[in-house]
C-alpha cells in the first residue's frame, strides 16, 4: 500500500489530502521508506532529510485538520537539486569545493515551495556545478539511470529525474542552462518544465550561466509541473534577471485542448542537422499524428541550424562559467572534478569579442524565433538524439562534438517542455520538446497535456533491479598534443593566467579545437545596431 | 601577471590576429602592461551572487 502512494500523481495526492483520506505524514514515511529501500543503487539523493521531512509533514497535516489545505502542494513532498540553497543545509553542488557551503536561507525557489507547505525530503545529485557528466571523482557517485543502472540518466538535473521516474519523490527541483532539466526528464522518461527566462527565481541557486540559467521542475505529468510552477513563478525583486510580469493561472484552461492551433514542426534539426535514431524521428512522426487527431494544425519551420544555437550557448556558456569559477580554478583546481574542469576550463582562452558577438548573435536568433512564433502557436522537436547512452563510453569531449537539441530554448530564452513520446528498442524512454512565446507557460501546458492525455506513456514505470551493476569509471585522459598546439594552449594558458598541469593541458588542447570551430562560426559582419542579447536595462 | 609579459603580449595579438608594425611594438608593449594592470582589479574574488549589470530582460510577447 505505502508503495503505492508513491506512484500518485502531485494532484491525485492533493485531492486524496484535502478530502482527508490521504495524510501527508502517511506520504512523506512512504516516500522516506522508498528512498531507502531504492536509492542504494540509485544514487539520486547526495543528502536525505527524513527529521526535517516529518516534521514538516506534521506541521502541514495539524494546518490541513484545522483549516484545510492552503493549495495543492500542502503536504507533497519534493526534493531540491543539490545548487538550490535550504536554510541550515549545505548547497554542494555536488563538489567537494562546497562541502561545507552551508546556506544561511532558503533560495527563493525554495522558500515559496515551503510557503506552499510542500515537504522538503532532502538534496539530489547533480552534475558538477550543474554541468559536465557522470564523474566519479567527486564527493557523490554519479546516479543512475532507473530504466537501465548502466545507462547515463542525463543531466545535470540527473538526480531530480531519477527520483521523479523511480517514485523517490513526486516532484524535484532542477536547473537548466542549455538542456540539464530536458535532459534528465528525456533519458528518465518524467515530464521536464524549462520556465521563460525571469519567470522564475534563480536567487540562491549556485550559477552556471547568468544569462542563461533557468531553475524549473521535474515531474511525473504535466498537471504536476503546472502545479510546482505555480508555487514558484513570481518576481523576485532581489534576483537582477527575475521578470516583473504576472503570473497566471496554469490550471485554468490546462485541459482545454489544442483544437485548431498551428504546432511548427523543427524538423531539420533532428533529420538534416544531424540525423537522431530511427526509433526517435518514428516517435516524432508518431507525435505529429497524434497532435493532428486532436485537432492541430502541423506545419514545417525552418530556424537557423541547430550548430548556430550550440556556438552560441557554448561561447557564452564557458565565458560566464569560467568567470564565476576563475579565482578558485586558479588556486585550487584540485577542489574541482575533472569532467568540470574539462569543460570549463577552455572559457579562460574565450576573448572579450567573441563573447560580445555570441550575445549579438544570441539576440538575433531569438527574433528570429519569436518572429515564427507569430506564425504558430508553438514549436516542437525532438529533445535528444535516441535513448541514453552508456555511462561507460562517455567523455566529455563528445559533449563539444555533438550539438544538443536543446540548446535553442536556452538561447532564445524561452519556455519549454519536454516530454516523454515514447520508448525505444532498448526499453528506454524517448522525448519530444514543445516551446512558445516568452511568459506564454499556460499555454505550453496546455498542449502538453492535451498530448500527454492522448497518448498512454505515463502508464509505464521503470522496475529497480535489487543488485547495481560492476561500476566502470570513464577516463578523461586527452592524448598528448602536438608540440606546436601544446606550445600555443601554453601560452594562451599563461595569459588567461590558468597553469594547468601536463593532463590539463592535454585536455585543454583537445577541447579548444571544438570551441575555436564554434568561435568562427560566429557571425562577424553584424551591422552595428545589432546589440547584444544582454544589453542593460536600468529600472 | 604573466611572468613574461612580450611572451604574453605576442600570444593576445596572436589570438586577435593583429599584427603590429616593429616601431610601435614597445609602445603597445607598454600599453598592454597598463592593461592588464587593469584587468588584474577585476580578479578581485566576488561571491557567486554577484550578477552582471547586464542580466538579460525578457519582454513578454503581446500575444500571451
Amino acid at each position: 500500500m505505502s508503495e503505492d502512494l508513491c506512484f500518485l500523481t502531485i494532484a491525485e495526492a492533493a485531492r486524496g489530502i484535502a478530502a482527508r483520506d490521504l495524510s501527508p505524514v502517511e506520504l512523506t514515511e512512504a516516500y522516506l521508506a522508498r528512498i531507502a529501500a531504492q536509492d542504494g543503487v540509485l544514487r539520486s539523493f547526495v543528502r536525505v532529510t527524513p527529521e526535517a521531512a516529518l516534521a514538516a509533514a506534521r506541521q502541514a497535516e495539524a494546518e490541513i485538520m484545522v483549516g484545510g489545505p492552503r493549495g495543492p502542494l500542502h503536504g507533497i513532498p519534493f526534493a531540491l537539486k543539490d545548487i538550490f540553497d535550504s536554510a541550515g543545509l549545505p548547497t554542494t553542488g555536488h563538489s567537494a569545493r562546497c562541502l561545507d557551503n552551508v546556506a544561511a536561507e532558503d533560495a527563493e525557489a525554495t522558500a515559496r515551495l515551503k510557503a506552499a507547505g510542500a515537504v522538503p525530503l532532502g538534496k539530489l545529485a547533480t552534475h558538477e556545478f550543474a554541468t559536465g557528466g557522470p564523474s566519479w571523482d567527486l564527493p557523490f557517485p554519479p546516479a543512475r539511470n532507473p530504466w537501465d543502472l548502466t545507462r547515463f540518466p542525463g543531466g545535470s538535473s540527473s538526480g531530480s529525474g531519477v527520483a521523479v521516474a523511480a517514485g523517490l519523490v513526486p516532484g524535484a527541483m532542477g536547473s537548466d542552462t542549455g538542456g540539464s532539466i530536458r535532459l534528465p526528464a528525456a533519458f528518465c522518461g518524467t515530464a521536464g518544465r524549462k520556465p521563460s527566462f525571469g519567470r522564475v527565481s534563480k536567487r540562491g541557486v549556485l550559477p552556471l550561466s547568468y544569462t542563461l540559467d533557468n531553475a524549473g521542475p521535474l515531474a511525473w505529468t504535466v498537471e504536476d509541473c503546472a502545479i510546482l510552477l505555480q508555487a514558484i513563478a513570481g518576481h523576485d525583486p532581489r534576483d537582477p534577471a527575475s521578470a516583473n510580469v504576472p503570473v497566471s493561472d496554469y490550471r485554468a484552461e490546462l485541459h482545454a485542448g489544442i483544437k485548431g492551433m498551428r504546432i511548427g514542426l523543427v524538423r531539420h534539426w533532428y533529420e538534416a542537422d544531424r540525423r537522431a535514431s530511427d526509433p526517435t524521428i518514428a516517435a516524432m512522426d508518431a507525435a505529429v499524428e497524434v497532435l493532428h487527431g486532436l485537432g492541430a494544425e502541423v506545419r514545417e519551420v525552418t530556424l537557423h541550424p541547430l550548430a548556430a544555437y550550440q556556438a552560441t550557448m557554448r561561447v557564452i556558456g564557458a565565458a560566464e562559467s569560467f568567470a564565476i569559477h576563475a579565482d578558485w580554478l586558479r588556486s585550487r583546481p584540485g577542489d574541482y572534478g575533472e569532467v568540470f574542469r574539462y569543460r570549463i576550463l577552455p572559457g579562460a582562452l574565450v576573448t572579450g569579442p567573441d563573447y560580445v558577438q555570441a550575445q549579438r548573435f544570441q539576440r538575433i536568433l531569438a527574433a528570429e524565433m519569436r518572429a515564427v512564433l507569430g506564425e504558430v502557436d508553438a514549436l516542437l522537436t525532438a529533445t535528444t538524439w535516441g535513448e541514453a547512452p552508456v555511462m561507460a563510453e562517455m567523455r566529455a569531449e563528445a559533449n563539444f562534438a555533438a550539438p544538443p537539441l536543446t540548446n535553442p530554448w536556452n538561447v532564445a530564452q524561452l519556455p519549454c517542455l519536454a516530454l516523454c513520446c515514447g520508448f525505444g528498442p532498448g526499453g528506454l524512454p524517448l522525448s519530444l520538446q514543445f516551446a512558445t512565446r516568452p511568459f506564454a507557460e499556460a499555454l505550453l501546458l496546455r498542449i502538453g497535456q492535451a498530448y500527454e492525455a492522448a497518448t498512454p506513456w505515463r502508464a509505464r514505470r521503470p522496475a529497480i533491479p535489487a543488485e547495481a551493476p560492476p561500476e566502470h569509471p570513464v577516463s578523461q585522459a586527452a592524448p598528448r598534443p602536438e608540440p606546436d598546439w601544446a606550445a600555443v594552449i601554453a601560452a594562451l594558458a599563461a595569459r588567461a593566467s590558468i597553469a594547468p598541469d601536463a593532463a590539463q593541458a592535454a585536455q585543454l588542447a583537445e577541447a579548444m579545437p571544438h570551441l575555436d570551430a564554434m568561435i568562427a562560426t560566429l557571425p562577424r559582419d553584424l551591422p552595428f545596431g545589432a546589440e547584444p542579447a544582454n544589453s542593460t536595462v536600468l529600472e | 601577471m604573466p611572468e613574461d609579459l612580450e611572451l604574453d603580449f605576442q600570444s593576445a595579438l596572436r589570438v586577435a590576429g593583429i599584427t603590429v608594425p616593429e616601431d610601435r611594438t614597445a609602445i603597445m608593449l607598454d600599453a598592454y602592461r597598463s592593461y592588464r594592470a587593469l584587468v588584474a582589479i577585476l580578479d578581485e574574488p566576488m561571491p557567486y551572487a554577484e550578477e552582471p549589470a547586464a542580466a538579460p530582460r525578457l519582454a513578454a510577447s503581446p500575444r500571451r
